[in-house]
């Protein structure tokens, strides 16, 4: 207690400086004078009285710092003077201040950029209480992509499982939502809950209550909604009064029960993933989606389960227990349940979807530690060479008296400023990107700004405070121990350089050469890899991006998801059907077609196929050809006929017919489907795959449009002039047809896609930025380290000079070394390369399971789908070789300008200087 | 830093503190006053060197066993004037005691043989 008194008083110290030092002298001046005045009294002469009493007091100087030591706190007035001192002395050198914080910066903000994009998708924890109890329970299957559950098997896993305390299920659904019954319905996401879902995430609503237990359990009976936040505000106004009133969703009104606090973030951050306006219970959204198949179904898989661990429970027993679970349900339900497991996942895994994801944030972020490490060894070097000419000031401040520790200090401190300004620049530095990419999300679809989960948070800026320091205390700590450790008096009389060992061989394993040597090996792994995945990632994606195989330009697409789809089933069909054609008598519309997709099973009548094989398969109309502006090499598109009644015909592409007819025609053929239908192909379409890239062609098959099971209906439109004039009069043509129908946003697909490849060439070019970087950076170490050499080495050179060598010569002594260093340092990247690429080849070309050479074509998944591929096809040996070359000649052009400069050394200038 | 041969005898670490705490027992005082009091009461026996006042004062004021304002002094100047502190009182019995001890400790060392 008396400790902190006394700190309390300390501290009223610290604003005060000057007004003590005032009082202090005020209250000295008193002291000498009235003493004086005594002296006077006693008859000596004022003059001699001042004079004496000033001696009687003693020296001023060492009382006053005495004194005021006595109220400073010691450590700050150290570090204080330790910072100015550091600050100055980096003022007086511009250039290494210079080039270690940009060297230091720019690797923080790789790491920056990098950490900021593995935490926002991946790591950082969902904000509900005890976030690491919280998993995901997945369906898995051995011949399907499909994670989701269906909401049997979940109760069977919820009533039969002892390991979670609560296990919660739900959907998203996007409908149609009216603040108010009668106002128009906007297009809202939702969620789809159970009961307990609040509950298991831990979160209460801040106003009203969340669902009751009972109004779970009866399909389609209680209709309540709790609403989120921004909801709230956005469409009641933030309105109190609005609990109790109702909103209208799908044209079904429903009671507003609560509304969830503004905090309330749902666990699940997926990409993809919009914020849901709405809760509503699960057994109501059968109401919604107007069939029971959710709930009923144990075959259809849409529901996404999250749980919570009892406490106590290991996650192995977890996943024990339903993997038994799942056994037995297998067995009670071989139709739907064959082959089909469960499993649960931690979120980390469930958000990474698997290996794939997090070896994805693995070798992002080793890309940006190699590059942090390549700049790290940069500032180490720098301050290596100021080593020596601090040397001699350390000494000196060594032998009056200055204790190890305190000079010790000193040096951290000059660390600290050093990281402070690493960290600043690194922070900028990696914003840049994520600035880029924030901006791209949020405007370049103005119809579906969707932020982009990651930012530079608080987090990340702690991340890279922490990185910068670690940085520095690591890589710049060393030279300070070493340097506090000098010999003082070899120090002092070689005036700071220490002897440079003997022979091209020592000289070569000297420290900072391995630094060196190390930089250019790891800045050519750097740059193998990041060339890999760019040209890996461009050639598959952006390529085939931009050579969709259909027309893009002018071209509209709506996406109508099952829930918002008013009508069901039969009147469901007739309602697209009456659409397409209203759509091809409207002013304006040059095609239309409807399309949906899915994963399709078949057996082509072909002595290739053995089996049923999945394919990609797209059910449409007869538009659809049109629509796209797809060549049809043979045969021909569908047809009005073909459309009534059962299926018969099929479309298929070239891939396809190449795979199982080769050299044949393939018109005429039979494909069984997995109804156990044969269909005729009556047409070849010339496209790779449809709505598939960065993949390798794909077998995809066309089918006549028919009653789509819960899947994803688009319209595809194509306009005579621009798409978006379009716009109004199809929600006229929707409206007219049913009133109750909500129309979804409309994107033209240029702009999607455009915005598609600017997202892709950001992600690239910082890829790519990174690996230039990090070549640059060791460039710059090399470069430091000659040029070192060479001014260190002046007056040898200038001795060399005067008796007689060429100026040649010198150049060639110079440059020996920097030779030297790029060959070991090639060299050392070659070797390092060789294992790891082929290691990096294996994880990527093939997705994580496994083997290497040509990676194998990916299983279509039923939709839009995305792939990244970096086979060997794309960057191959003679890439490699190329890159080495260019690494190597890069090399010895950053040695080749200190050569120069050592041959321009003046010997006169260079003996006298000293 | 040279210290001038000593006419008296020196003082024994920390036993400043005791001296300035025993001499403002009585009411505040200056700095000045200070000094001259204690050499006057050990009758020129101590001769406390003034630059080292300061600082012990200082530190005093630190630790809370002093206060101090400005005032003025009997020849009208503006003077910084100390007081005990209820603290201060009670740090001074103790050192007191302990001084105490000491002496009388380090007088039977010295009776003996």
């Amino acid at each position: 207690m008396s400790l902190l008194k006394e700190i309390v008083r300390r501290a009223g110290y610290l604003g005060r400086r000057s007004q003590f030092d005032r009082e202090l002298d005020d209250e000295v001046q008193f002291h000498i004078e009235t003493r004086a005045e005594e002296l006077q009294r006693e008859g000596v002469p004022p003059a001699e009285a001042l004079q004496r009493a000033r001696r009687e007091f003693g020296p001023r100087a060492r009382m006053s710092e005495d004194t005021r030591s006595a109220w400073q706190f010691q450590w700050i007035e150290d570090f204080w003077r330790d910072l100015s001192y550091a600050e100055r002395a980096f003022r007086k050198s511009p250039g290494f201040t210079a080039a270690a914080v940009l060297s230091l910066g720019i690797g923080v903000g790789a790491n920056c950029v990098m950490f900021s994009i593995v935490d926002g998708t991946l790591l950082r924890p969902p904000r509900v209480p005890r976030p690491n109890e919280v998993v995901a329970l997945v369906s898995t299957a051995l011949d399907s992509n499909t994670t989701a559950v269906s909401y049997p098997d979940y109760a069977a896993v919820r009533d039969r499982s002892q390991s979670f305390e609560g296990l919660t299920a739900f959907i998203e659904v996007s409908t149609g939502f009216a603040a108010r019954p009668g106002a128009v319905p906007l297009v809202k996401n939702g969620k789809a809950v159970t009961a307990d879902f609040f509950d298991v995430l831990g979160s209460r609503p801040e106003l009203g209550r969340s669902f009751l237990p009972e109004e779970d359990k009866v399909p389609g009976q209680d209709l309540v909604a709790v609403l989120s936040h921004q909801c709230w505000q956005e469409q009641f106004g933030a309105d109190p009064a609005a609990l109790g009133k109702q909103a209208r969703i799908n044209g079904i009104d429903f009671t507003i029960a609560g509304v969830m606090p503004a905090r309330f973030a749902d666990v699940d951050d997926d990409l993809m993933d919009d914020n849901a306006c709405f809760f509503v219970p699960l057994q109501a959204a059968t109401r919604l989606a107007g069939s029971m198949d959710l709930i009923e179904n144990r075959g259809q898989r849409s529901l996404t389960v999250f749980g919570r661990l009892r406490p106590g429970v290991p996650m192995g027993r977890a996943r024990a227990e339903v993997a038994t679970i799942a056994g037995t349900l297998e067995k009670e339900y071989p139709e739907t349940n064959r082959n089909r497991s469960m499993i649960v996942r931690t979120l980390i895994q469930f958000r990474s979807g698997g290996a794939a994801g997090i070896t994805a944030g693995a070798i992002a972020m080793t890309i940006a530690a190699l590059v942090l490490l390549i700049a790290c060894a940069n500032v180490a070097g720098l301050l290596t060479s100021r080593a020596p000419a601090r040397a001699q000031e350390i000494a000196m401040r060594l032998a009056i008296g200055a204790g190890r520790p305190r000079l010790i200090r000193q040096l951290l401190t000059e660390s600290l400023l050093l990281a402070a300004g690493g960290a600043v620049v690194g922070v900028a530095v990696g914003y840049i990107p994520i600035a880029l990419a924030q901006h791209l999300a949020t405007t370049v679809l103005p119809a579906d700004p969707t932020p982009l989960p990651f930012d530079v948070d608080l987090r990340v800026l702690v991340f890279s405070v922490g990185l910068a320091l670690a940085s520095v205390i690591l890589f710049g700590l060393l030279p300070a121990f070493r340097a506090t450790r000098a010999d003082l008096n070899s120090v002092m009389k070689s005036g700071g350089a220490s002897a440079p060992p003997r022979g091209l061989l020592a000289r070569l394993f000297r420290g900072r050469n391995v630094l060196v040597t190390g930089q250019v090996a790891i800045s050519l792994l750097l740059l193998t890899t990041t060339t890999m995945l760019y040209a890996g990632v461009y050639k598959g994606f952006v390529t085939s991006i931009r050579n969709p195989g259909f027309q893009v330009d002018r071209l509209l697409a709506i996406d109508f998801e099952p829930s918002n789809v008013h009508h069901k089933d039969a009147r469901a069909e007739q309602f697209f059907r009456d659409l397409v054609e209203r759509l091809y008598r409207t002013k304006g519309v040059r095609a239309a077609a409807v399309v949906y997709q899915d994963v399709a099973t078949i057996r082509p009548d072909s002595p290739l196929a053995h089996d049923d094989v999945k394919t990609a398969g797209v059910w449409t109309g007869e538009g659809f050809f049109d629509t796209l502006g797809i060549p049809i090499l043979e045969g021909r598109g569908f047809q009005t006929a073909d459309l009534h009644g059962p299926a018969s015909v099929a479309v298929v592409n070239d891939v396809l017919a190449k795979h199982y007819w080769p050299g044949q025609n393939a018109i005429g053929k039979q494909i069984r489907l997995s109804t156990g239908q044969w269909v005729n192909v009556i047409g070849v379409a010339q496209i790779k795959a449809y709505m598939a890239f960065g993949t390798p062609p794909m077998d995809t098959i066309f089918l006549p449009y028919g009653r789509p099971k819960q899947r994803d209906i688009r319209l595809l439109v194509r306009s005579a002039a621009d798409p978006r004039a379009l716009i109004d009069p199809i929600r006229a043509v929707v409206r007219d047809l049913d009133p109750d129908q909500v129309v979804p946003e409309a994107m033209p697909f240029q702009a999607m896609f455009d915005a598609w490849i600017k997202g892709a060439l950001l992600g690239l070019n910082t890829l790519g930025a990174m690996g230039v970087l990090g070549l640059v950076l060791a460039l710059v170490g090399l470069y430091g380290l000659l040029a070192y050499e060479v001014s260190s080495r002046t007056r040898e050179i200038g001795i060399r000079m005067a008796l007689g060598a060429r100026s040649g010569a010198v150049v060639r002594m110079v440059l020996q070394q920097g030779i030297a260093l790029a060959v070991c340092g090639v060299g050392a990247g070659v070797a390092l390369n060789w294992g790891l690429v082929k290691v990096l080849l294996a994880i990527l070309g093939s997705g994580g399971s496994g083997g290497g050479g040509a990676p194998k074509p990916p299983e279509p998944n039923g939709g839009n789908q995305i792939s990244f591929q970096a086979g060997s096809d794309t960057f191959g040996p003679h890439g490699f070789t190329i890159l080495v070359i260019a690494v190597f000649i890069v090399t010895i052009l950053a040695a080749w300008l200190p050569a120069r400069r050592a041959a321009r050394v003046d010997p006169n200038v260079a003996l006298r200087a000293e | 830093m040279g210290k001038k041969p000593p006419a008296n005898p020196e003082l024994l670490p920390g036993t400043l503190y005791l001296l300035i705490l025993r001499t403002l027992r009585s009411g505040p005082l200056h700095g000045y006053a200070i000094a001259k009091r204690i050499k006057d009461a050990s009758e020129q026996g101590l001769d406390i060197e003034d630059g080292s006042l300061y600082p012990s004062l200082n530190r005093m004021l630190v630790k809370g066993w002093l206060a101090a304002e400005w005032g003025i002094s009997e020849n009208n100047r503006k003077a910084r004037f100390y007081r005990l502190t209820p603290e201060g009182r009670k740090q001074l019995a103790r050192e007191a005691d302990v001084f105490d001890r000491l002496v009388l400790a380090i007088q039977r060392v010295m009776r003996t043989a």
